[in-house]
């Protein structure tokens, strides 16, 4: 009961601050914070929604076949996923918000708006222009949790997400492709787990993933090395 | 509410408790943006397992925390509480991926350039804002501490067959990305 209604003020902490900046604000900046504030209190209701049905294993279930009929109509994955980063990142979100309002005091403006269009509209902005498209390929909230997960209290900047989304994407195509390597020389059409494992083994760079993907020794592998181990020792 | 295994107490445990189960889904991106880049990667007659693809998505995941561990190493030692795109670049210099930083530097450039174009876009009405917004990003100045700190666990536990089974779904219906039109002119 008291552990509930904690969080409650310090929202409305963060309110009376955000009204109190809105009046040092020029009025002409004004407006755009109202619009913002009435965005918050409308996302408001179904966060506390989604809380509630989150605590029981069967909502759960529903929600998922439910998000998979609009997947089926709307033929778009991503509309299913925005709902969902909005359930689960709501202190980022305030978070970054906050941050989007001391950059407005210091010279950050861009980051700020940037921020803001990220969230608001990442597929519109992912696919109306080429080059965003190849830098915004993952969703920055869900890299942004994962980072937070890393560090609490860390905080991670806008180009710092932008600079993991790419790396991500990098990694993503180089491991693919090194793995198809193998795939290609075991003459096989599907790509599976053994190839991933053996590229990880191979290269030193991936020695980080070696207790995820461990790799699993076949017969004719052991056979191989021990004809190579053969011939170089005899 | 759901119980909590944080340490913190306090404030944020009912916070906390409520985002316990969502936390599984969040350790790992989105299947379908990591098979459609592997695709993408790959030649068009090119098949993925089920299996590859859930252990990429586990090893994205992983690669994500071991450059941002070295990153945040980085910024605790030089006392900074923000982590920006230089950092990172480091970091991968550091743990191997050396060749990931010259692109990289190319898209950070071509980032802040139009960040700059977006804000005197977006704020004709407004003051423009000053051009040393770049140089302020290399300086990353510290903020105050946030309200809020969430405590998430990242264990070492992986596999939500509900995730899966939702993804391998999400798959099968054939997805299409249309996306909504330009956004460019909205008012903010």
């Amino acid at each position: 009961m008291t552990s509930s209604n904690s969080p409650k003020p310090e929202k409305k902490i963060t309110k009376n601050t955000e009204i109190s900046k809105t009046q040092k604000k020029k009025t002409k900046n004004a407006e755009t914070p109202k619009t913002e504030k009435k965005k918050t209190k409308n996302a408001e209701t179904p966060k506390t929604e989604k809380k509630k049905t989150k605590n029981a294993e069967t909502p759960k279930t529903e929600k998922k076949k439910n998000a998979e009929i609009p997947k089926i109509e709307k033929k778009k994955t991503k509309s299913a996923e925005i709902p969902l980063t909005d359930g689960k990142t709501k202190r980022d979100r305030e978070i970054a918000k906050e941050e989007n309002k001391k950059k407005t005091k210091k010279p950050k403006l861009s980051n700020g708006t940037s921020k803001q269009r990220d969230e608001g509209s990442k597929k519109g902005v992912a696919e109306g222009k080429g080059e965003e498209g190849k830098m915004n390929v993952f969703p920055m909230n869900r890299i942004r949790t994962m980072i937070k997960g890393e560090d609490p209290d860390m905080r991670v900047s806008q180009e710092a997400l932008l600079a993991i989304n790419n790396a991500v994407e990098k990694f993503l195509e180089q491991f693919s492709q090194e793995a198809y390597a193998f795939c290609v020389r075991d003459r096989k059409k599907c790509l599976s787990y053994d190839h991933l494992a053996h590229v990880v083994s191979k290269q030193r760079r991936y020695d980080f993933l070696s207790d995820f993907v461990p790799e699993r020794v076949k017969a004719e592998d052991a056979l191989r090395e021990r004809s190579a181990a053969g011939t170089g020792g005899h | 509410m759901a119980d909590s295994d944080n340490d913190s107490g306090g404030a944020h445990n009912a916070g906390k408790g409520s985002e316990m189960s969502p936390r599984e889904q969040d350790r790992f991106l989105p299947i379908a943006n990591v098979s459609r880049i592997m695709k993408k990667a790959l030649p068009a007659n090119a098949k993925i397992s089920k299996d590859a693809k859930e252990t990429v998505q586990e090893c994205v995941s992983e690669f994500i925390s071991f450059i941002t561990g070295e990153a945040s190493d980085k910024c605790q030692r030089e006392k900074r509480k923000t982590i920006n795109g230089d950092d990172l670049l480091w970091a991968m210099t550091t743990l191997g991926f050396e060749d990931y930083v010259e692109p990289l530097k190319g898209y950070l450039q071509r980032f802040r350039e139009m960040e700059g174009e977006k804000t005197v876009a977006a704020r004709d009405k407004d003051a423009p804002p000053p051009t040393n917004a770049t140089n302020s990003a290399y300086e990353s100045p510290s903020y105050a501490a946030a309200p809020g700190g969430i405590m998430m666990h990242q264990g070492h536990v992986y596999g939500s067959a509900g995730f899966h089974q939702v993804a391998g779904g999400a798959i099968k219906g054939g997805p299409v990305y249309p996306g909504p039109g330009s956004n460019a002119g909205r008012p903010r």
